[in-house]
């Protein structure tokens, strides 16, 4: 796909010379994302076919008439975190939002955060924190766009299990459809505020995502409203230690615990137990490599305590938790019941580094932390299966994840890391939890690509097949028509009503859909 | 075959409808929304009848009017806005499909009231959470459906809250499953693996139940849902926070929401209260001069594993922010206790619906607001009151914090006598002038029922084009509750 000299004066025109470009230089940089060894076998995706940067929502209402008016496909880009950001296999228009960067609002009486696309979890949290609430957390690190994370993409965290998702926070929307009509969500387009995203009506939070979002397929959005949660710690979070090895000193009223089990089943019971007792700010299962990357300041740190094989032995099953309260009496009742929980389901504490140390694991799990230790061994990961529902299914799916993972790891091209799944409950364990088994490689070993692709393929089909789940995050990583054509028929049919949904806000189908979906013609 | 004929043919000749007695009782409500008599009335009993009868009504471009609950009905969504309709009265499918306590879900059918729910769910230590007292003869799925609100704010995560997944069945009489619940596999293949019919986005990049919910039955008929549960708590305490100013009472319940405490959490003024809890005018009216002008209603709930200890930590708390506040929680107010205030929050209304109970009619004025904004839209409808010589004694007023804080449901109930033409007309006028002023306020009519609609899209119209657009996709015919809404 190219763009006519015609379209790119008319773009021109809407943002200034400055802020268009069609320099090699300045379009590679928009070609490689976390993510695209797998998706397209090689490290740069195609090169854009211009870059855009308008500077307010209405420059972007322009642009994507203009769009339409010249059949240019385009994708709206925030902070870029992984393939569907940017990727695709052919040239498209990124518009590139980053001069829409204000936090435009936080309202202490309500609750809420009023933000634009290149506004980070991260800046957002610590505005917020700063008046006694937080964000929502978000698994892909402080640096990922609040607007991605609640409107177009995923939205989940290690503190999902207090905060609430990204997706189910979302209020009022500013939203630029396909066609370029305005759409303002909730009360937002009755002119009341920003304090409610349903209706009038249905919910048209509905038709703009799922449990992931569309991944820039429908249009732009650019503006939104987010719910925000308690914070009960101090007002600024004291951090130390250099980059990238930052640690927080964690508040009085807060503790964080790393409990072991003995079997995978304990592990489910007791996540059900502190679900329901909501004893947690933090709390999930993670495999043993990310309890101990989320302790040390390198990699020749990790690779010296990985060797000692302390980690693979001691937390096959563990549980990571960090408690906070509103009172003594809250913590006092909740480590109480944190006792009793441990006692109950075979498990006991870990206390080798975790209580020593905490202040490196609240760094990267209250969502102020980067996602540093991800990419530690191998230099890069992907998704194995992935599903979101009750923990007792995830216990099946983490079965069949591992046994997935151990033939592929006999290629000695994927780490061996012991059961590396991440469980996640979300929202006191009310809806069910989120996980996912992630895949370590290196992403410059050609062969290694291969494998952690054709292991993706697998896992999809064997998701599938088991009933689990339809695919890897259910679209959050890579979901794409040949997923959904698969997935469709044995899950109620719902690509073909996507597809229409599509049609419908996209009559010339110019909002670039990679990772979303494409109507047939 | 006419049309009656092929209905019976589906769900036999008991379960079709045609006597004008039957027909008029589907053609009247308590509100003030226009109507014109059905053609006939339909019972299904399963979603297989559900199917077989939108695709006949599609087929023959007949309108489809869904029901649920029992009479009587307040807003006007169940009444036929067009001439030739079929209700589709679904108060008949009563299954409670299943109920997981360990995963705290029920899945339940249309026809579910509260009161047939409680025990059940009981048994397996569970409770809905619940909306404000509803009316007996309330379908469950229908509250969730519509975005009613829940009394404890801390569980009301999304606007969806507490509906997980649902069964639809679209216009054109394809069947549909929303959430985890779409698959893959069948419900049995899922429960199997462990599903259970918690999660509630998608499948896929699509959120589904959002676009079926709060629609009015236009986007598509819902014969099942799957809701969150409550776990029974072992224990309570309860408080009435009495005070002339409803100002006052704002920051004291934030602080409980803010805190998370396991608190049911709601506003009452003393006339809302007063018909709660009496069953005659003359005793709400008594009751009513003695108790403080609004009300704030904590119940604190404790289960799991230390009941005692949970609550305890809670009303400590409680006890010392109300404190702070120079409130003061009282176990009685003017003979009116906390635990018998509690009781009537987890039950149904019984026989004699509360709202109904001071005058026989009532219009319920209703929107999303902030807690902030609340005391403007009281002191509105105040002054309106005294325009329309209206006596500001007979408005009942419910606020409803939700949303985990950020929002909340605000209430006016306008008691009238059905009897007295003069005080009917007198409150007709005085709600539509009133649900305009509040509208230019800023108040949100998020569930827009009968004349709101043309506030709501009024001032939205590019959500009315979006609407449409989806509207045409899921009802292509345009036969599921025409005139509602914007469609």
């Amino acid at each position: 796909m190219s763009i006519s000299k015609e379209a790119y004066r008319a773009l021109e025109g809407i943002v200034g010379p400055e802020y268009i470009s069609q320099d090699p230089v300045i379009m590679d940089s928009y070609c490689f994302v976390w993510g695209n060894e797998v998706m397209f076998g090689d490290k740069f995706a195609a090169r854009p076919i211009a870059v855009i940067i308008p500077g307010s929502a209405e420059e972007v209402q322009e642009v994507v008439k203009v769009c339409n008016q010249y059949n240019v496909k385009f994708r709206p880009h925030a902070t870029g975190w992984e393939a569907t950001a940017l990727s695709a296999a052919e040239g498209f228009l990124p518009i590139d939002l980053r001069r829409l960067n204000k936090i435009i609002e936080i309202n202490e009486d309500s609750m809420y955060g009023v933000v634009e696309p290149y506004v980070s979890i991260g800046a957002l949290t610590i505005e917020a924190t700063k008046k006694g609430m937080r964000c929502y957390s978000l698994g892909a690190g402080p640096s990922a766009s609040v607007v991605a994370s609640s409107t177009s993409h995923c939205g989940i965290g290690n503190a999902s299990i207090f905060t609430g998702v990204g997706g189910r926070s979302v209020l009022g929307v500013e939203w630029i459809l396909p066609d370029g009509k305005l759409l303002r969500l909730g009360s937002l387009g009755a002119g009341c505020g920003w304090f409610s995203g349903d209706g009038p009506g249905p919910s048209l939070r509905g038709a703009m995502r799922g449990v992931v979002g569309a991944n820039g397929g429908l249009g732009v959005i650019t503006k939104v409203a987010v719910k925000l949660t308690p914070w009960y710690g101090p007002k600024v979070l004291e951090t130390s230690n250099n980059p990238p090895s930052y640690s927080n000193d964690l508040p009085e009223n807060f503790k964080v615990f790393t409990m072991t089990f003995p079997t995978r089943e304990d592990v489910v019971d007791a996540l059900y137990l502190i679900s329901e007792e909501e004893i947690s700010h933090v709390c999930s299962r993670r495999g043993p490599f990310a309890v101990a990357s989320g302790l040390v300041g390198s990699n020749e740190e990790m690779w010296e305590l990985w060797k000692k094989g302390i980690y693979q032995k001691k937390c096959a099953n563990s549980i990571v938790l960090i408690m906070d309260s509103t009172s003594p009496e809250c913590l006092e009742y909740r480590v109480k019941v944190l006792n009793k929980i441990v006692e109950k389901t075979n498990g006991a504490y870990f206390t080798e580094d975790s209580h020593r140390d905490g202040g490196k694991y609240a760094h990267g799990l209250l969502g102020i932390g980067g996602n540093k230790g991800a990419f530690r061994a191998g230099g890069t990961f992907n998704e194995g299966p992935g599903a979101e529902e009750t923990m007792d299914s995830l216990l099946n799916l983490q079965v069949m994840a591992n046994e997935l993972k151990e033939e592929f790891v006999k290629t000695g091209k994927l780490l061996d890391d012991g059961d590396p799944i991440w469980l996640q409950p979300f929202e006191q364990g009310q809806i069910g939890g989120h996980g996912e088994i992630p895949v370590r490689f290196d992403p410059c070993d050609k062969e290694a690509v291969k494998v952690a692709r054709e292991h993706y393929e697998e896992a999809c089909k064997r998701e599938l097949a088991s009933k689990l789940g339809i695919g890897p995050l259910e679209g959050g990583i890579g979901f794409n028509d040949e997923i959904n054509d698969t997935a469709g028929p044995e899950t109620m049919n719902y690509h073909l009503w996507m597809k229409k949904i599509k049609k419908a806000l996209d009559p010339n189908l110019v909002s670039e859909a990679s990772f979303y979906t494409n109507p047939k013609e | 075959m006419t049309l009656e004929q092929e209905l019976k043919a589906i769900v036999g000749k008991e379960n079709v409808f045609e006597v004008a007695e039957v027909l008029e009782s589907y053609a009247q409500d308590n509100s003030f929304s226009s109507v014109k008599t059905p053609r006939c009335v339909v019972k299904p009993h399963s979603t297989e009848d559900v199917q077989k009868i939108v695709k006949l009504a599609s087929a023959n471009k007949t309108p489809l009017v869904p029901v649920s609950s029992g009479a009587p009905h307040f807003n006007g969504d169940t009444l036929p806005e067009v001439e030739g309709a079929v209700i589709l009265d679904m108060s008949g499918m009563k299954k409670i499909l299943r109920i997981d306590r360990r995963n705290r879900v029920a899945m339940i059918e249309p026809g579910v009231t509260f009161d047939e729910l409680i025990p059940e769910l009981k048994k397996e230590q569970l409770a809905p959470f619940m909306p404000l007292t509803p009316r007996n003869t309330k379908s469950v799925l229908t509250t969730w459906l519509e975005r009613n609100p829940i009394t404890m704010p801390k569980h009301h995560w999304d606007g969806q809250d507490p509906l997980l997944c649902l069964e639809v069945v679209y216009g054109n009489g394809d069947l549909f499953r929303t959430g985890s619940a779409a698959g893959p596999g069948s419900i049995e293949e899922q429960l199997e693996v462990g599903r259970a019919q918690v999660r509630p986005g998608g499948p896929s990049q699509v959120d589904y139940a959002k676009l079926a919910q709060g629609a009015q039955g236009t986007m598509g008929l819902v014969t099942w849902i799957s809701m969150k549960c409550k776990v029974l708590p072992d224990e309570k305490r309860s408080f009435l926070v009495g005070s002339d100013d409803i100002v006052r009472l704002y920051d004291l319940a934030r602080k409980s929401i803010y805190n998370r405490h396991d608190a049911q959490c709601l506003i009452l003024n003393r006339l809302n209260l007063a018909s709660l809890m009496k069953g005659t005018k003359e005793e709400i009216t008594a009751l009513s001069q003695e108790l403080p002008s609004w009300i704030l209603v904590i119940v604190l709930e404790g289960g799991g594993l230390f009941p005692e200890d949970r609550v305890a930590y809670q009303e400590k708390e409680f006890l010392e922010e109300a404190e702070r506040f120079d409130l003061k929680p009282e176990e009685s107010i003017a003979g009116v206790t906390a635990e018998d205030v509690e009781n009537v929050l987890g039950k149904s209304s019984g026989q004699d619906y509360w709202k109904l109970r001071y005058k026989g009619g009532c219009q319920d004025i209703f929107f999303i607001t902030t807690l902030k904004q609340t005391a403007g839209f009281v002191e509105k409808v105040k002054e309106l009151a005294g325009a329309y010589q209206y006596s500001n004694e007979d408005i009942g007023v419910y606020i409803q914090p939700a949303f985990q804080g950020v929002n909340c449901h605000c209430e006016f109930n306008l008691n009238y006598d059905p009897g007295n033409v003069e005080e009917t007309d007198k409150v007709k006028a005085f709600f539509k002038e009133s649900s305009r002023a509040i509208a230019d306020m800023g108040g949100f009519f998020s569930r827009p029922y009968g004349p709101w609609a043309d506030i709501a899209y009024g001032a939205a119209p590019d959500s009315v084009d979006a609407i449409k657009r989806l509207k045409n996709i899921f009802d292509p015919d345009g036969i599921l509750n025409p005139g509602k809404l914007c469609v």
